[in-house]
């Protein structure tokens, strides 16, 4: 079973987006008053903001992942005498290495993203639950 | 197949042209011809289409030289002069012998671009074409006798009915022709007609194969049955090429079965020749066991009767026929068989000397036994079956008949073998073969085929057999330079002396495309000197160097004095010198021209030339060094027909003979290091013995060859470096000593063959390089072939006494050479195995393969994955297996080892490893097959 994992440039995509609506939800804010009646400025501000902070995680994560995709490289390219199979084992090994190193970057950016997706304005009702 | 009837109009014989008388005008001639050619064609068509007709399509008068064409079979044009008709007329060939002798003329694209025979004019050499007639009625019957295997005779037939051509091969006496003979006469049933060439008869080759296509009906197929391809193997790409353009011109469908050893069928795929053929091999033993049952021989007699006859199946046929009668086939029996029991001493002298003949499966031309004998002896001998005909040729075969022949003559004959030397085995045969070199070469390369024992063959012989096979290595390596670049780097000293060597070993395709080169590249036939057309090529480089070179020497030694010669280096003309040096180069190589390109025109226009160059002293320039000198007469004594009578020659000669100089007389080379005094002094020896045959210069000659073979002399041209040195005494010595060369022989063969197996790194600062491969090359063929010449006999002695052993050693009775009275100290090894370059291959492949090994292991050190790891252990296991079978490799190598190697080395490096590695004939632990 082989799943295949993103690539790092993928990862830094999604980062751009993530970053791209935190700094839309400040935008909205600073261009004039929310229409969103339940929403308060703080609030706002506090969300964007989680919202780059995960987008900062994810970064992170796509560097370790390219970092392993480097080490994979020079390995490779270090031993021009490997069969095809045994460059793409290579590759799989320094894959799955990578993403283990990424294992805290990765919860962390969980961790932000749930709670900025919690915080979206007009998501949750936080009045009604307090 | 149809013959000439003796009463009817012969097709054979010029009637009209025959009538003329010798000074007849070109034109009568002409006509003659064509009245006796068109009477010819008629006479042939008369009974039925013949596969390949012919018509007389013009005369031309007018042209010169007045010739007629020929078409043949509406296709192809052939041109004949007058002067090619009276040459044939002369040498008594026929009509139709004179068409296919135009047909094999070297082809060539016309002017409009069709291909075409070239015109067959003077400058041709009539050739006897040997009649291409098969076994009759009396030979088919033996043949039936002995090819007994169906299953061997139909696959013949299957494969060549499917459209391949099949070569049979087979140890001596495995009844190869047999098969072959009963496969043809079972496709001559299924429609094709057959063509018959006996490769014994030097007259069967190309030519043979059209004659005998004009005169045999038209049918949808063809099978030419080529007998015997290890007799000629030099005329086996004439043949192929024929053949392909009469399957591509002629659209006539042929198909070839041929016959050889096994050896030679594995040699033809190691070397140059390709024989593109399914290959079936017949085995004596199986036959002989078929023999066997069928005659319902079993039990104690089955066993005596295998042994008695060993692995030869025609002495199996006479046994069973022995059996038939109710005698008992022992080996006295069987001799008496053979020898007819006959007391008339002329029949037991041909019987004699056909034995000894046999013993090397050499065979008499006829026409040399009926001269000698007279007919009817022969013609008795032959129905009596004692002897055997084949188609011009008279021999007792096979070679193991011949042997019981000639050991029973020994033994009972005193009056033949009378232990006079007239009448020993080896001069019997020596004296047949020394005729012709051809005659020479088939057999020293059938010799290797003689199981050779350890004790029987002398170290001499053994050394005299691999110096032979080097010269082969060295013509395969000539022909393949050549095709790759006929100009040999557009220097003239290179073409000249490989084409002399090519020449030499009768390699004469090669040696015409250097020729077409030289012949285009330079004009003699106006001025002083030759000249170059176009550009001067490279030698002229090497003139200028020697310039510098003089320079040098004036300045170091005579600075005060001047050079003796009278000739300072500020005065050279490296131009002149150059051109000089062409004529002698030129001269050389027109006048060692295969006899059959040899071009009288060329060769008149340079000896006149060499009238006009030479200068008022008589040398030629430059005086400063004698041997551009030297090379002209040489030159002029290898292409006049008497050197003494061209009149540059006699000054030429004595003012070499005056320039000796220095304590010993020598020569000197006036160029410092180029070309040495000792290669100057060897040069000039050679030039003088060969122009000067008044005599008159013995004492020069003496006294130049004993300071080259004195101590310090010797020391010098051994060092490495010097090989052109030692190459050109050594020739000295073996033409005009005695003086046993073999070591001198050895070391320069040890020091010049890594050079020419690998690739060359010229390195143009030696003197002489361009030229040196090329010229140790020429030397090397001209020694050995002299050296050969000069101890062939003692070889011959010595097989003779393999096939014989019951006869003491002639040594003692031999007198004048020093026979070795002490035991030889080393056991002389047995020619089996690896040859030296084929053990370098192997040990070259060896090596990248560990190499790759290495690095495969080192790529894959240090990495986890799972499939890495299991290559790893491969290679590793591979490199161990590596080292120990590179511990077993060399000439003793067995099969499993070679075998092991290769495999591994298929395996690790794929298509990197070398397809096709030389395995050996015969390995030196197994016994000879």
């Amino acid at each position: 079973m082989k799943v295949p994992l993103p690539a790092s440039s993928s990862l830094n995509f999604l980062a751009g987006i993530f970053a791209g609506a935190g700094i839309n939800l400040v935008t909205s804010v600073a261009g004039g008053r929310n229409p969103n009646a339940g929403a308060s400025t703080t609030k706002i501000f506090v969300d964007s903001a989680l919202w780059v902070v995960a987008a900062a995680f994810l970064t992170w994560v796509a560097q370790v992942v390219q970092r392993g995709e480097r080490n994979a490289d020079a390995d490779v390219a270090r031993r021009n005498r490997l069969t095809e199979a045994e460059k793409d084992e290579v590759r799989d090994l320094h894959e799955r290495q990578s993403w283990g190193h990424a294992r805290l970057p990765i919860a962390l950016t969980v961790v932000s993203l749930f709670v900025s997706v919690l915080f979206l304005p007009g998501l949750v009702h936080w009045s009604d639950l307090f | 197949m149809t013959s000439s009837e003796p009463g009817a109009a012969n097709p054979d014989r010029w009637v009209k042209l025959a009538a003329l008388p010798p000074d007849a005008p070109p034109d009568r001639v002409i006509r003659e011809a064509q009245a006796d050619l068109t009477r010819c064609a008629l006479e042939l068509e008369r009974e039925f289409d013949v596969a390949l007709p012919f018509t007389v399509r013009a005369t031309s008068y007018d042209e010169d030289p007045p010739s007629l064409t020929v078409t043949i079979a509406d296709t192809v044009e052939c041109t004949i002069t007058w002067a090619a008709l009276v040459r044939a007329r002369d040498k008594g060939l026929g009509p139709v012998d004179l068409l296919a002798s135009a047909l094999e003329r070297p082809w060539a694209g016309d002017a409009s671009g069709q291909e075409r025979p070239a015109v067959l004019d003077h400058t041709w050499r009539p050739k006897r074409v040997g009649r291409a007639v098969g076994p009759d009625e009396r030979e088919m019957e033996q043949n039936r006798a002995i090819a007994r295997d169906f299953d061997i005779i139909h696959e013949v037939e299957d494969t060549l009915d499917g459209g391949q051509d099949v070569m049979i091969v087979g140890q001596h006496g495995s009844g190869r022709t047999a098969t072959a003979a009963v496969a043809a006469r079972e496709l001559a049933g299924r429609g094709y007609r057959e063509i018959w060439l006996n490769l014994a008869d030097a007259g069967d080759g190309p030519e043979s194969i059209i004659a005998a296509l004009m005169r045999i009906p038209r049918s949808k197929k063809y099978l030419i049955v080529v007998d015997g391809l290890q007799a000629n193997i030099l005329v086996v790409p004439a043949i192929q090429a024929c053949v392909d353009r009469l399957r591509r011109h002629f659209g006539l469908e042929i198909r070839i079965l041929a016959t050889t050893l096994t050896s030679i069928a594995a040699k033809l795929e190691r070397g140059e020749l390709r024989f593109p053929a399914q290959l079936i091999t017949v085995r004596a033993k199986d036959l002989i066991i078929l023999m066997m049952d069928d005659e319902d021989i079993h039990g104690a007699a089955r066993d005596r009767f295998q042994r008695m006859v060993g692995n030869d199946v025609h002495i199996a046929a006479k046994a069973i026929d022995m059996v038939a009668d109710g005698r008992e086939p022992t080996e006295e029996a069987l001799q008496r068989e053979f020898t007819g029991n006959t007391t008339d001493p002329t029949r037991r002298a041909i019987l004699y000397r056909l034995a000894c003949l046999g013993a090397f499966s050499q065979g008499m031309p006829e026409n040399e036994a009926v001269t000698e004998f007279g007919d009817d002896v022969i013609q008795a001998l032959v129905d009596a079956d004692l002897i055997h005909r084949t188609d011009g040729a008279i021999a007792i075969a096979p070679r193991r008949r011949a042997g019981l022949v000639l050991s029973y003559a020994r033994a009972h004959w005193p009056e033949i073998c009378n232990g006079q030397p007239r009448n020993r085995p080896e001069e019997i045969v020596w004296t047949y073969l020394r005729t012709s070199d051809r005659r020479i070469r088939a057999a020293l390369s059938q010799i290797d085929n003689v199981n050779i024992h350890d004790d029987t063959l002398r170290e001499a012989s053994l050394n005299l057999l691999a110096t032979w096979e080097r010269s082969e290595d060295l013509g395969r390596w000539l022909v393949r330079r050549t095709e790759d670049d006929p100009t040999w780097g557009d220097n003239l000293g290179s073409g000249v002396f490989a084409g002399m060597a090519l020449g030499r070993l009768h390699h004469e395709v090669q040696w015409l495309k250097i020729a077409k080169w030289i012949r285009s590249r330079w004009r003699y036939d106006s001025g002083s000197l030759p000249e170059p057309v176009g550009d001067p090529t490279t030698d002229l480089e090497d003139f200028r160097q020697i310039a510098d070179l003089m320079a040098n020497e004036d300045a170091s030694f005579w600075s005060k004095t001047g050079h003796p010669s009278g000739l300072a280096a500020a005065d050279f003309d490296p131009g002149k010198a150059y051109r000089s040096w062409a004529l002698g180069l030129l001269l050389c190589f027109e006048g060692s021209a295969p006899l059959r390109h040899r071009d009288r025109r060329r060769i008149d226009q340079l000896l006149r030339m060499a009238e006009r160059a030479a200068e008022k002293t008589g040398g030629y320039y430059p005086a400063r060094v004698p041997w551009v000198t030297a090379r002209i007469l040489i030159g002029i004594s290898v292409a006049a027909h008497d050197p003494a009578e061209h009149p540059a020659v006699g000054p030429a000669c004595r003012w070499l003979r005056g320039l000796v100089d220095g304590p010993a007389r020598q020569w000197r080379g006036g160029t410092g290091e180029w070309n040495s005094d000792e290669a100057t002094t060897a040069m000039c020896v050679i030039a003088l013995a060969e122009a000067d045959r008044g005599g008159r210069a013995a004492d020069v000659i003496a006294t130049a060859l004993a300071w080259l073979r004195s101590e310090e002399q010797r020391e010098k041209w051994k060092s490495p470096g010097r090989e052109i040195a030692l190459a050109q005494v050594v020739e000295a010595f073996v033409r005009y000593t005695d003086d046993p060369v073999r070591e001198e022989l050895m070391t320069l063969i040890q020091q010049t063959k890594t050079e020419w197996e690998e690739e060359p790194h010229p390195d143009y600062r030696r003197p002489e390089e361009r030229l040196r491969l090329p010229f140790l090359a020429a030397e090397l063929t001209e020694i050995v072939w002299r050296t050969v010449r000069r101890e062939v006999k003692l070889l011959l002695q010595d097989v003779m006494a393999e096939a014989d052993p019951e006869r003491t050693p002639p040594a003692v009775e031999q007198g004048g050479r020093p026979v070795p009275r002490e035991p030889e100290p080393v056991p002389a090894e047995r020619p089996c195995g690896l040859a030296e370059g084929e053990l370098r291959r192997w040990r070259t492949a060896a090596h990248r393969l560990q190499n790759a090994l290495d690095a495969e292991i080192a790529d894959r050190r240090g990495i986890d994955v799972p499939s890495a790891k299991a290559l790893l252990n491969q290679y590793v296991h591979w490199q161990s297996l590596c080292e120990t079978l590179l511990g077993r490799l060399d000439r003793r190598a067995s099969r499993e080892t070679l075998q092991a190697l290769d495999d591994l080395g298929r395996a690790a490096m794929d298509v990197a490893w070398p397809a096709t590695l030389p395995y050996p004939d015969t390995y030196c632990d197994e016994e000879p097959a």
